[in-house]
């Protein structure tokens, strides 16, 4: 029972975040909301049992959404311009003429979106309902070949694994990205360091803790990388601690992020993907591509996993701390 | 009412919320919020979908959880919502070999 009320509180209080990041007038509200709607999330996947989407949920959802974006907030605020008119909901600013010489129009926006929206999670309860037979979907698929995967965390053994082109892509796609974000920067900067210099008080909070909490970081981090072939934890989640520690020594000023054109940077950050391909490679000589041979497959795995987890550590941080903005 | 029941029509409303955000918003940020929050609830609905397998459910995930059942014996099933449910294989202290942090193939 008392599972029950924390479930049907859980569920109630994230659907609320959830409205106010839809409808807070202010953005930044909005952002804050979001990342509060994360970390409830992530309970709800504990109560779910997944501690690993849980995991993924709290560090990428809450976490690293939420930075990156704040700092897109920040940098879209200098090219808005000062009034700029919403043809529906007034954002927070110039909104009271128009909502009463508009208010009709207004209200019928919004009303009826909101039927429609309404109509669509009616409809999706109703499918739901017809789907909430008990089933054991390919959960019993994944335990009978789990001994074949060389780990005893199925869901390792399902993203590295059975699943291996998934992760593959998604590691691909996360490099792909950060060339993107890399491909924005000015002529006149580009090989320089990402963003810009940061300073922070030497006796303050910032530097503080940029002094304090990289050692219990990196520990943790080791531990969901290790722990990921047996428990919850893997690449992901690892390499997410691990980025959270180098933004955190980077923004504390205490040390600064290599230039983009950095050689050890650069392979830091492809090898992951590289060293995937290698492994799936090795594994196409002794017969399938990223299929692994029972003996080596748990070696196989952990090398991946950690050079997947300098990668997304490299990428992620570079991602958060944007294009350069500075000259070399 | 099972988390799986509870943990669905969230999702739905959810997926509800994001779709209104993303069609009433005009700003771009908001407007990835909102498909943040559409995205996640679908995602949450797959993952109580997930959830569906009564013998998956009985399993302990967290090494913390299957302490604390242990210590409290046969009659631990409360922790996991399901208070009218047997006593299952990994109740019994010592029966921890393997299969505890069973976790589905769902994952982002």
């Amino acid at each position: 029972m008392p599972a029950l009320i924390l479930d049907i509180t859980l569920g109630l209080v994230i659907c609320a975040v959830a409205l106010g990041a839809v409808l807070a007038r202010d953005l930044l509200a909005s952002i804050v909301f979001f990342i509060v709607y994360g970390a409830m999330l992530s309970i709800a996947w504990v109560r779910l049992g997944s501690v690993d989407v849980a995991l993924a949920e709290a560090a990428i959802g809450a976490g690293l959404t939420g930075i990156l974006l704040i700092g897109a907030a920040a940098r879209l605020k200098s090219t808005e311009r000062p009034s700029a008119p919403s043809p529906l909901v007034g954002e927070g600013r110039g909104g009271g003429g128009r909502w009463a010489t508009h208010s009709t129009r207004l209200h019928l926006a919004l009303i009826i979106p909101a039927v429609a929206c309404a109509g669509l999670a009616a409809v999706l309860l109703f499918v739901l309902h017809g789907l909430l037979h008990e089933t054991a979907g390919l959960a019993p698929l994944v335990e009978g070949n789990l001994a074949a995967s060389g780990v005893s965390n199925p869901v390792t053994a399902v993203l590295l694994n059975f699943r291996g082109y998934d992760t593959l892509l998604e590691t691909i796609v996360l490099v792909i990205a950060l060339v993107a974000v890399w491909s924005v920067t000015p002529d006149r900067f580009w090989g320089g360091a990402p963003g810009l210099r940061q300073h922070a008080r030497p006796d303050g909070v910032l530097a503080h803790f940029g002094r304090l909490l990289p050692a219990v970081g990196i520990l943790v981090g080791i531990h969901l990388l290790w722990a990921g072939s047996h428990a919850p934890g893997g690449a992901f989640q690892a390499g997410t601690v691990f980025a959270a520690v180098w933004l955190l020594v980077a923004m504390a000023g205490l040390a600064d992020a290599p230039a983009v054109s950095d050689r050890r940077l650069r392979l830091a950050i492809a090898g992951g993907p590289l060293v995937f391909l290698l492994v799936a490679a090795a594994g196409a000589v002794a017969g399938t591509f990223l299929g692994f041979p029972n003996l080596y497959a748990y070696y196989m795995i952990v090398t991946v996993e950690v050079a997947l987890t300098v990668s997304i550590a490299a990428t992620l941080a570079m991602l958060v701390l944007g294009p350069p903005r500075r000259a070399p | 009412m099972t988390a799986v029941a509870i943990f669905g029509i969230c999702a739905a409303t959810l997926i509800g919320i994001g779709a209104f955000g993303l069609v009433t918003r005009a700003h771009l940020l908001r407007r990835i919020v909102a498909f943040n929050v559409l995205g996640s609830g679908v995602f949450l609905m797959l993952g109580a979908l997930g959830n569906r397998d009564p013998a998956r459910r009985r399993r302990p995930r967290a090494a913390g959880l299957r302490h604390h059942r242990h210590r409290r014996g046969a009659r631990s099933d409360g922790a996991r919502g399901r208070p009218d449910r047997p006593a299952v294989r990994g109740d019994r202290p010592g029966d921890i070999a393997g299969r505890d942090e069973a976790d589905g193939p769902d994952r982002e």
